[in-house]
């Protein structure tokens, strides 16, 4: 994964570190930012952009104490650098213990020899980052990380193994901060303004004065990739999710749409197939005209049903009301009935009784409901079982729901519907041209056998075979 | 209020009229919901000499709904489960296939023409339907059994009691 680190800001402040004895730090080492409070007397400095990442880490963003690693006194390193380090500036020897305090480290970039001895004495120091700069170089910006200037033994591979933050700084700055370095390595008494501290703070003696370095990173490189990595990934997942849960949604509701069509074209009968019980709406049940129950055999010797005589109980039953009363008992002469709906049949029996209470009619007393398919009621007795419990004829179970009437489709529904077609099917399938198995003749319809969950009887028997001779044994 | 009404018409018929080789009493004078049929083995079938016990349950919603019908005797049947439970599968009993207008009289003739003439192709008890099936002979021997074992002597109606009497029986059958 490419980084890019950047570091914003470099921020230099002089410390006053209060423990004299850094071999035993306590808890009761006091540091004092003299910088923030009185930035007169004291070194401090900020460098903002002209900064070159060499070798990009993630580092926390955070600082260190700033010094200068050694190099062994009889280096030929050491020796060259003498000009561009002055013997004064601060060692690691003149630090505190460094598991209290992280450091920093500044080096001249003399040659690519000498940088890779500072960098091996820098990383052993636990160090957050090494700061180069080229000495007797006055450009306001140090030369670009892929420059050759930085090549160590031919090559930029160095950035890559490096295993801290490494960075260059224009050279003039980087000549200042060293030279600064080189003021603040003494104890209080030996610093700049050594005198003034000496009054503000009272230190004691052993009391050490030093620079540091803060350090503004962004690593946007790094985390940016890898929110951008999860951010991708959620995203897509979520597209997957809310896409597979739109289609099966959009799969859901197209098949509502198909079956509530089955339905109201006549296709589909939801209650004679055992999908759902449904009930008619009372407004539709009352729209199911009213008589009188008369019953006067005919001399003709055919015994004609009831002959039924409007009772005109509902004046707002427009349908019916334009109906002239009838004398004659025959249910095809009532045009409103074979008009509005299809029955199957029209009931033309004598029906002496209510087949839900068995209680016989009274002639030309009784009040009775006739439903479309012509079988006839007492109002209560029908109303009550067309409104709560079924919406076919108890006699005869045609449907009494009106034209073009549909329940609320559900998903179940779909499903119950879907399995019934393809076990109605694959019972064809498997019959041919001959009549169904007595079974399913006994359940007529409505397959209350058919297991609906695990498919394992309903699966189609051609499937099955050919299930297993792809798998045998399956 | 309605439904106690009907009940009452129908068990009058089913008294005053009662079907062929049916006796109908209720189990308790004063719910005429729950009815306690005895039938005689039809003559002409592999049950005949046995009395089995019949427990009509009529549901408050009835005629509405469908009544349950059950065995207290045990009975060895293809479609009667071949349990304490006795469950019956006949199809006007359906939820799906009831119509108020179907009397219980019908019921009891329907539950009588089943032991005369069992439905293989729709079993309760798989086993027994394949007996009936394919070994005949072996099936008629089993019914008869369970007859002598079951369906001679008083009918018992309680369930329970059936069931506890049954419990060794069973073990040594299976």
């Amino acid at each position: 994964m490419i980084m890019s680190t950047t570091v914003n800001e470099i921020r230099n402040a002089v410390l006053l570190l209060s423990n004299p004895y850094w071999e035993l730090p306590t808890p009761g080492t006091t540091v004092t930012n003299i910088t923030a409070k009185h930035s007169d007397i004291t070194y401090s400095t900020r460098i903002s952009g002209n900064i070159t990442v060499l070798a990009p880490r993630t580092t926390p963003d955070t600082g260190g104490l700033l010094y200068v690693p050694d190099l062994p006194p009889d280096d030929v390193c050491a020796k060259r650098a003498e000009p561009f380090v002055p013997a004064s500036v601060v060692r690691l020897s003149g630090l505190p213990p460094t598991d209290n305090y992280n450091l920093i480290a500044l080096a001249p970039w003399i040659s690519s020899t000498c940088s890779k001895k500072y960098m091996d004495a820098a990383s052993r120091a636990p160090i957050r980052a090494l700061i180069f700069y080229r000495p007797n170089n006055s450009s306001a910006t140090p030369p670009h990380a892929t420059s050759a200037v930085w090549e160590i033994n031919g090559s930029t591979r160095w950035r890559a193994k490096s295993p801290y933050l490494v960075f260059a700084v224009p050279g003039l700055a980087g000549q200042n901060m060293m030279r600064q370095l080189s003021l603040y390595s003494g104890d209080v008494t030996e610093v700049p303004f050594a005198q003034n501290i000496s009054e503000i703070y009272a230190p004691y003696t052993g009391d050490y004065v030093r620079i540091w370095t803060d350090l503004d990173v962004s690593t946007t490189g790094a985390l940016f990739g890898i929110w951008v990595y999860f951010l991708i990934i959620i995203a897509v997942l979520i597209a997957i999710i809310s896409g597979t849960s739109l289609t099966m949604h959009l799969a859901q509701v197209g098949r509502r749409v198909s079956l509530r069509r089955r339905v109201i074209s006549g296709d589909v009968n939801l209650e004679a197939m055992g999908i759902r019980r449904v009930t008619v709406p009372m407004t539709e049940i009352q729209k199911f005209p009213l008589y009188t129950y008369r019953y006067e055999p005919s001399e003709s010797g055919a015994t004609p049903r009831e002959p039924p005589e409007t009772l005109r109980r509902s004046p707002s039953n427009s349908a019916h009301a334009q109906d002239p009363p009838e004398d004659a008992g025959e249910k095809q002469s009532h045009p409103q009935h074979t008009g509005s709906r299809t029955p199957l049949a029209i009931a033309t029996d004598p029906q002496p009784i209510c087949t839900i209470c068995l209680e016989h009619f009274q002639n030309r007393t009784t009040v009775i409901r006739e439903i479309p398919c012509g079988h006839i009621f007492h109002p209560e007795c029908i109303d009550e079982f067309l409104g709560e419990v079924s919406s076919l004829c108890p006699i005869c179970r045609a449907s009494m729901l009106p034209k073009r009437y549909c329940p609320k489709i559900t998903n179940d529904m779909v499903r119950r519907e879907f399995a019934i077609r393809r076990f109605r099917h694959t019972t064809r399938y498997e019959d041919g041209q001959e009549t169904p198995p007595v079974s399913a003749r006994e359940h007529g319809p409505a397959l209350d056998g058919l297991p609906m969950e695990d498919g394992g009887e309903a699966l189609p028997r051609r499937w099955r075979r050919l299930r297993s001779r792809v798998f045998p044994g399956y | 209020m309605a439904s106690q009404k009907r009940i009452a018409k129908e068990l009058a018929d089913c008294t005053t009229n009662p079907p062929a080789g049916m006796s109908i009493s209720l189990a308790n004078d004063s719910d005429v919901h729950k009815w306690h049929v005895v039938l005689d083995g039809p003559p002409d079938s592999v049950y005949a000499g046995g009395k089995f016990g019949i427990i009509v349950s009529l549901p408050s919603e009835y005629p509405f709904k469908a009544p349950v019908v059950t065995f207290a005797t045990r009975i060895y049947h293809p479609n009667i489960t071949n349990d304490s439970l006795g469950n019956i599968c006949l199809s006007i009993l359906k939820p799906e296939n009831w119509k108020p207008a179907s009397r219980l009289l019908a019921v009891l003739e329907a539950v009588r023409a089943l032991l005369i003439e069992p439905q293989p192709d729709d079993p309760l008890e798989g086993r027994i339907a394949d007996e009936y099936r394919r070994e005949r002979k072996e099936f008629e021997k089993n019914a008869k059994t369970y007859v002598t074992r079951y369906a001679k002597g008083p009918v018992k109606f309680d369930v329970l009691a059936a069931a506890a009497a049954a419990a060794p029986a069973s073990n040594t059958s299976s």
